[in-house]
């Protein structure tokens, strides 16, 4: 490989979408098959890369009452052990319990307030 | 499934989650844990973590709601938390795991590549996932954040707490890493 295919490959990495490469470099790569190749092949994973921003994962089914947990039992994020409490509740149904409290405390709210 | 983009009446419910109200940031969780998770998932390669991380950015965003002003949108908010969480939590493991294999995935995410993919025209994003995941985590997160979510250097290297300079360093390594993994297995079986 020559220097000048070095210093071309070595620039198309860092290349960021809409990017072109210097004029020398450029120059060369019209000439060069296989730094055309190296081109192609990075416009490639970029545009890969950029479509996996489109690609949503499905979360835990048990992660809005997890999350829900730790909100009602006012759990410390930074805190590992609460963390694993939520958790837990979520895990076991005792977020059942939890709703109830909540429920509870709205209702003696609202009888407060009547 | 949720894009994670900030529909008209969002705004209400989140009003209402800002005041106070848990069933509307219920609401809210609902709406983007997909989002959430999927960055979570492409930042740490493991499901388990990043179920994790989803949960604790989640309840971190519950507590800090309040002091959300609307400058930048709700997802891209929380898409900042959930970094600061994975970045919190990658360094937490590296201080209690005195065998750094804790930190790579113990659940890949996408599966090898396999022979019948490793074509030149074959899909690509099989093959991506697995050489994503077998990134080291300093790699990946750059990648994952530039790349995949166009968050700018700089935004990059002060949620990192590294420099630009060592955020581009890490995006050309990454992406290198990348290339010779997707495109030598394609030399390698024609």
């Amino acid at each position: 490989m020559s220097v000048a295919c070095n210093a071309v490959r070595l620039a198309i990495v860092g290349l960021d979408v809409g990017e072109v490469l210097p004029a020398p470099l450029e120059t060369h790569l019209s000439s060069c098959l296989r730094c055309q190749v190296e081109m192609v092949r990075h416009s490639k994973l970029e545009r890969e890369l950029a479509s996996l921003r489109n690609v949503v994962e499905t979360a835990p089914p048990s992660l809005v009452d997890s999350v829900a947990a730790g909100i009602v039992l006012g759990i410390d994020p930074e805190d590992e052990a609460s963390l694993n409490l939520a958790r837990v509740v979520a895990a076991t149904g005792a977020l059942v319990a939890a709703a109830g409290t909540v429920a509870v405390v709205r209702w003696m709210r609202t009888r407060s307030v009547a | 499934m949720t894009t994670g983009e900030v529909r008209p009446d969002e705004q209400d419910v989140l009003a209402r989650a800002r005041a106070g109200d848990q069933d509307a940031f219920t609401e809210l969780v609902r709406a983007h844990q997909h989002e959430v998770y999927t960055l979570a998932l492409r930042l740490v390669a493991d499901r388990e973590l990043a179920g994790d991380v989803t949960q604790e950015a989640l309840i971190r965003a519950w507590r800090a709601l309040p002091k959300f002003r609307g400058d930048a949108k709700f997802s891209t908010w929380l898409h900042r938390i959930t970094v600061n969480v994975a970045w919190s939590l990658r360094a937490k493991a590296r201080r209690q795991a005195a065998d750094p294999i804790d930190l790579t995935p113990h659940d890949p995410v996408a599966a090898g590549p396999s022979p019948e993919l490793s074509g030149e025209g074959a899909d690509l994003r099989p093959r991506l996932l697995s050489a994503l995941d077998a990134l080291t985590p300093d790699l990946r997160s750059v990648v994952v954040l530039k790349d995949v979510y166009g968050w700018p250097h700089r935004e990059i290297a002060d949620h990192l707490s590294i420099t630009v300079t060592a955020a581009k360093v890490r995006l050309h390594r990454a992406r290198k890493r990348l290339q010779d993994q997707l495109w030598q297995e394609v030399e390698g079986t024609s």
